[in-house]
């Protein structure tokens, strides 16, 4: 059973496991695989203002946060993502932590499939409409013109939409990659770097 | 709403034209003020955006100018207004950070504020060139509700059990030592906290606590710049209702339990052991004709009378209060201020606060309850 974030702050009337609190912040967080374990529950005050900020900076927006530990920093913006977005998301992923190397492996597996298999359409459909998008492991991705296309036509979409899409990356040159689409990915990704 | 740069806010914010003057002088004010301390963090321009939503909440809801609100510095004592009822007044007048073009510099009078980010081995961190000014505390530091990212240590549960076949765990909060008010949980421990710890909970500033109505001089009621409107309540003096104020200066959420459902406990007033809707009985009440039939005053004193018979008379009551509610639950100005009104002792009252809000969670909390319930 997962425990709820709230337990040691919660003054409801009676606790019968159903409460909004409890099921749409549980919902978020299994969606985006933090469990229990995950250190994003025990940050410094300092760490979490600093997360905010740079939530509140890319509201509607692109923008790059460039960190050398990608995995735990993708998953803090999300934890505090899931806390800022969460009430009155009545069930829908508003906040996606987008695993982009097993994406683009998804996909290119999917094409010797007969039909789209389900985890990956999910990844498309909450990558498009999710109001925050935060997109990690392109590190551990080799840019040719199909993974830099991918990346940016997702970019692309959420930006006209007006949506939140954070990159979490290690120095955008030393992404590993080549062709002209990489070469705009890496602008489009210098152009968005957080400065505070 | 297209980006507006923020020196053009007063000229080319689309004004209603019922306060169009007023406002824009208002925006003006506070628009030169932010000019000349500006600094560039989220943080600081959120406080200014609030400023100027509330600004504009007090021209659209024709609601009256706080007095103590003065533009020269407008976060000195902004009145708090909550979130929601100001974009419930403004609607698409709403401004958001979004919203701006922040075509202003930091001013040399502002602290140097560089933060980047800091690429360590384990996550985004921010590192402060220099010293940070010392910011103004924020509301969010003295909220009841809990913090909106809550830290705990999962390898530390402060409960688990087993009620009607269901487990339920509660981890030691964090951090194990509260920085601020609205960090205090059912499991903080005050006896791992020193002095010094317990002096940092007090606010750098003076905080409204109480309804925006409140701090706003009526008629011939008595008003006092920290504490707001002091009403009278027949049978106990001024200085007593003053005082009522200073011990209680936040009434959040407060119920009772009717016939065995939770109903929010300014709705009833108990006379003589009977409940009764206190809007039917309002204008049998002798202080009725002082003091204003609007929902914050009719809540305010239904409240401040039931603890005044409490505390002062030491009276019992057949509904009474849902869970603990304790004086200095919430600090809401600097420990020197609180010594002006007469409590000097700065630890003792930072020692109650951690007591009472513990006390006020633990009272509360249903999976503690549940437990007690099933021993």
């Amino acid at each position: 059973m997962r425990s709820c974030i709230f337990s040691a702050h919660c003054t409801e009337p009676v606790c019968d496991l159903a409460c909004p609190s409890l099921v749409e912040t549980t919902y978020l967080l299994e969606r985006n695989h933090i469990d229990m374990q995950n250190s994003v529950y025990n940050t410094s005050r300092k760490i979490l203002d600093r997360v905010c900020e740079i939530l509140d900076h890319a509201e509607n927006k692109l923008c790059t946060v460039e960190t050398n530990d990608t995995i735990a920093s993708s998953n803090l913006l999300t934890y505090c993502a899931i806390c800022k977005h969460w009430k009155g998301n009545r069930l829908h992923c508003n906040v996606y932590h987008l695993n982009f190397s097993s994406y683009l492996d998804n996909i290119q597996k999917s094409w010797s499939a007969k039909d789209t298999p389900e985890d990956l359409e999910y990844a498309q459909i909450w990558s498009s409409t999710a109001k925050v998008l935060i997109i990690s492991n392109i590190d551990y991705v080799q840019f040719k013109d199909f993974q830099a296309q991918t990346l940016l036509n997702l970019i692309h979409n959420r930006q006209a939409s007006n949506l939140t899409t954070i990159i979490v990356s290690p120095k955008v040159n030393s992404l590993i990659g080549s062709g002209l689409f990489f070469n705009k990915l890496q602008s489009v990704l210098r152009g968005a770097v957080m400065s505070a | 709403m297209s980006k507006i740069k923020f020196t053009q806010i007063p000229d080319k914010f689309k004004y209603p034209a019922k306060c169009k003057g007023a406002l824009s002088t208002k925006h003006s004010e506070i628009v030169t003020y932010v000019v000349d301390h500006f600094r560039n963090s989220i943080k600081y321009k959120n406080q200014v955006i609030t400023a100027l939503n509330t600004a504009s909440y007090y021209a659209v809801s024709d609601d009256t100018w706080p007095e103590s609100w003065n533009l020269n510095d407008p976060f000195q004592s902004m009145p708090v207004v909550p979130d929601d009822s100001i974009f419930d007044v403004l609607g698409s007048l709403y401004l958001n950070l979004a919203d701006i073009e922040w075509d202003v510099v930091e001013s040399n009078s502002s602290i140097d504020f560089q933060e980047t980010i800091e690429s360590t081995s384990s996550m985004v961190t921010c590192k402060s060139s220099t010293m940070r000014q010392a910011t103004p505390t924020p509301k969010e530091d003295l909220y009841i509700r809990p913090p909106m990212i809550p830290q705990f240590d999962v390898t530390k549960p402060w409960l688990q059990e087993v009620v009607n076949g269901q487990e339920y765990v509660i981890y030691t909060s964090l951090p194990v030592i509260p920085e601020n008010q609205s960090q205090i949980s059912v499991t903080t421990d005050i006896s791992k906290m020193k002095s010094s710890d317990l002096l940092n909970l007090f606010p750098n500033r003076c905080i409204h606590t109480r309804a925006a109505v409140m701090y706003e001089p009526y008629g011939d009621l008595a008003f006092d710049e920290n504490l707001g409107v002091i009403f009278p309540i027949e049978g106990f003096t001024h200085d007593e209702v003053r005082d009522n104020i200073i011990r209680y200066p936040h009434l959040y959420k407060l119920m009772r339990v009717v016939d065995g459902k939770f109903v929010s406990f300014y709705q009833n007033i108990e006379l003589n052991g009977e409940l009764h809707d206190v809007l039917q009985v309002w204008n049998e009440l002798p202080d009725s004709k002082y003091i204003p039939k609007s929902t914050e005053y009719i809540k305010e004193y239904v409240v401040r009378r039931f603890l005044l018979e409490r505390d002062k008379l030491h009276a019992q009551t057949k509904w009474a209060l849902y869970g603990t509610l304790e004086p200095f639950l919430t600090l809401f100005m600097e420990s020197e201020k609180y010594a002006t009104y007469g409590y000097a002792d700065s630890l003792a009252l930072a020692s109650q606060c951690v007591k009472s809000r513990v006390s006020y969670k633990q009272s509360r909390n249903p999976i503690l309850r549940a437990v007690n319930y099933a021993k």
